[in-house]
């Protein structure tokens, strides 16, 4: 397994170690804006992300997957835990103790691309200005190598150069996150947070920036934390995949591990939730009963209990602690070797 | 192949005739739907497909004359056929005629994609429900509240009752879909038009909606128009598929023969270009080159052809393709089915 060889050293190195990650976000009311309460968005999580794959966070909306990827890159200031990142001289620094300003240089190796191609352009910027903005920032290059970098960028995301004096709406929603993929590589990032890149776009067009976004990393070099809600999209793209649920891990694996053998009951109700690619294989599908556990008032003991089928008593007031199991794999449930699972 | 469902040789209970719905806006003309023809059965789902644009909504929306100016029916038939056997055209009746409002949320009703926009925020939902049940049932209303009761209980919402008097934003994204679903279904409707109802939830709760609609078919013989562009959820839920693509239809069949045999290049290039969770890992998938044009900028002869792997030149951007039967079930509009 992937995980055996890093642990003898073989293996790609760590570039991202996440330990015990944190992140309430409270909950005021009234006219004094008083603290009533939090919500565990993130509630104690650790993985790592190794060089060059491709680590996805999947799990149903308010999971905690996008609060993960934004408290690494310090949008948001995690409330607990260390973030590992290995810089380019190979020395680890902890990005959760950094001040904003001893963050900005960080900042050039952790790109973020985002998820509304609508939305995070700035219609008033052309495109040159949009994908050269961030080597001004940083202060790289005089102008006209700004213009040189920027026209190589578009040719990367095979876009045209002469389109760069031109402004998003002559753009579609493919060319725009290509566009916003430019953007990103501008500085030459080591770690790209994708942040539900394809979902808004049609169909059609996602296999193209799917597709643009691998050819990238084989390419580059580069490591990306995807996160997505698509898990068909993400069984194409990762390496490895953390499925989260009420902000805390419950299994990571291999895509291939977790849909042909998940270890987490959850998992395989996620699993056997995605619709078949065919009609003759409609089979009685695992339905989950019930609702996501509130994070502001989640259940006590592991999370998922109340949806279980296996649940026991144990699992009503033990949290079930991230274990590797005997075959390497990382599952957080009390029961993960008696049970015997299948997503389909 | 699994058993053809019943319903398919019945006579259809909607059959539209080459609808035509333009919108009039300042910049000209855009036909959102351009001469659009299917059936729907009873007891089975006609799954439309189709990306943005593609005019599938202003379909739906055509069916019930619920299209906002400055859209307009301007050609075609909308064949309803009543549970009396009698056939009616309800474009002949005007949108806001009492037999028109009869039909919309009586015969045929409709769920939205966004659940958390289609309710009223100021109005309790046990206030909302019971507007349709005013409207189309001659219950008192203790009989009203009873039923609707019942009806959340049916699509699985704890604690109904008390529901009744709650406000829309006290409901998750999965539960007011649900609750949409009671509101559509409690007036016993022949046809469910159901536009990408599942498309803002997540996977466990699309599969749930997908089991309570499929449930409610089978007890109740409805016939459901569900429009998507998953293809994963049409393989899951529908009998027959019809494709658009920019206002026209390019191919209808059954869904097996859909997945079996898709005819029409647009429909192999979607099936090819999606991934599954039963492709591999890493692997690169054959993309479709471009992107939807603008309904403005129309292109000449076939609209799919600057994005067509089988183009020719001199044929598909001069004429445009009719849709034609190429098998005794499935229809395709390309010309590399066309007699020449």
């Amino acid at each position: 397994m992937a995980v055996e060889t890093t642990e003898n050293g073989n293996g790609p190195s760590t570039l991202l170690d996440v330990r015990g990650l944190v992140k309430y976000f409270p909950i005021k009311r009234g006219f004094f804006r008083r603290t009533v309460g939090t919500v565990k968005a993130v509630d104690d999580i650790s993985f790592d992300i190794r060089e060059g794959e491709t680590l996805s966070l999947v799990g149903e909306s308010g999971c905690g997957k996008s609060t993960t990827a934004r408290s690494i890159i310090r949008a948001y200031e995690p409330t607990a835990g260390e973030i590992l990142f290995k810089t380019e001289d190979g020395e680890a620094i902890d990005l959760a103790q950094l001040s904003l300003v001893e963050m900005r240089p960080i900042r050039r190796q952790l790109q973020m691309i985002f998820q509304d191609p609508f939305s995070s352009l700035n219609p008033r910027m052309n495109i040159y200005e949009i994908i050269s903005e961030p080597l001004l920032v940083h202060g790289i290059g005089s102008s006209s190598e700004r213009e040189d970098r920027v026209a190589e960028l578009l040719r990367v995301v095979r876009l045209r150069p002469e389109y760069m004096r031109r402004y998003p709406h002559a753009f579609s929603g493919g060319q725009r996150q290509r566009i916003g993929i430019a953007r990103a590589l501008a500085l030459n990032p080591r770690l790209i947070l994708a942040d539900e890149p394809v979902s808004g776009l049609d169909v059609s067009v996602q296999a193209q920036v799917i597709n643009l976004m691998m050819d990238l990393q084989d390419s580059l070099g580069l490591t990306y934390l995807f996160v997505s809600h698509d898990l068909s999209v993400v069984k194409q793209i990762s390496n490895r995949v953390v499925v989260m649920y009420v902000g805390r891990i419950a299994e990571i694996g291999t895509p291939q591990e977790l849909f042909d053998s998940p270890k987490h009951p959850y998992t395989a109700a996620l699993m056997s939730s995605v619709p078949k690619p065919h009609p003759s294989q409609r089979t009685k599908r695992y339905v989950l009963e019930g609702e996501v556990a509130n994070p502001a008032n989640p259940p006590t003991g592991c999370y998922f209990h109340p949806r279980c089928p296996f649940a026991t008593d144990q699992c009503k007031v033990e949290v079930p602690p991230l274990v590797k199991s005997k075959d390497g794999r990382y599952v957080s449930c009390h029961r993960a070797d008696e049970i015997e699972l299948t997503a389909n | 192949m699994s058993e053809k469902p019943a319903g398919l040789d019945a006579e259809p209970v909607i059959s539209v005739r080459d609808l035509e719905t333009h919108f009039f806006t300042d910049e000209g003309i855009v036909r959102a739907v351009d001469g659009v023809n299917f059936d729907v059965h009873p007891g089975t789902t006609m799954g439309i497909v189709g990306e943005s644009g593609c005019g599938k909504s202003i379909t739906a929306k055509s069916i019930l004359q619920i299209v906002e100016a400055p859209g307009r029916i301007v050609n075609g038939e909308i064949n309803y056929r009543r549970g009396s056997g009698e056939t009616v055209n309800l474009l002949n009746y005007e949108s806001g005629s009492g037999n028109m409002r009869a039909i919309r949320g009586g015969d045929i009703s409709m769920i939205f994609q966004e659940p958390m926009t289609s309710f009223s925020g100021l109005h309790t939902f046990g206030n909302q429900i019971d507007e349709a049940l005013r409207l189309h049932t001659n219950l008192a209303k203790q009989e009203r509240f009873d039923l609707a009761v019942d009806w959340l209980a049916r699509v699985g919402i704890p604690n109904p009752v008390q529901r009744m008097h709650e406000y829309p934003f006290r409901f998750s994204g999965g539960q007011l879909q649900r609750a949409m679903i009671a509101m559509a279904m409690c007036t016993n409707p022949r046809v469910l038009i159901a536009d990408e109802p599942t498309t803002a939830l997540d996977v466990t709760t699309q599969a749930q909606i997908l089991d309570l609609l499929q449930r409610m078919q089978e007890e109740n013989d409805m016939a459901i128009l569900f429009i998507t562009h998953d293809l994963g959820v049409i393989s899951e839920i529908a009998d027959e598929v019809t494709v658009m693509y920019l206002g026209k239809v390019v191919e209808s069949g059954p869904v097996f023969s859909f997945f079996d045999e898709p005819k029409h290049p647009y429909s192999r290039a979607l099936q090819t270009s999606i991934p599954s969770m039963f492709t591999s890992s890493r692997e690169r998938l054959p993309s479709i080159s471009g992107s939807i044009p603008h309904p403005q900028n129309r292109p000449s002869g076939c609209a799919f052809h600057p994005r067509c792997q089988s183009f020719m030149e001199g044929t598909c951007d001069v004429g445009e393709p009719e849709l034609v039967s190429v098998n005794e079930e499935q229809e395709v509009s390309c010309f590399l089915y066309e007699e020449r």
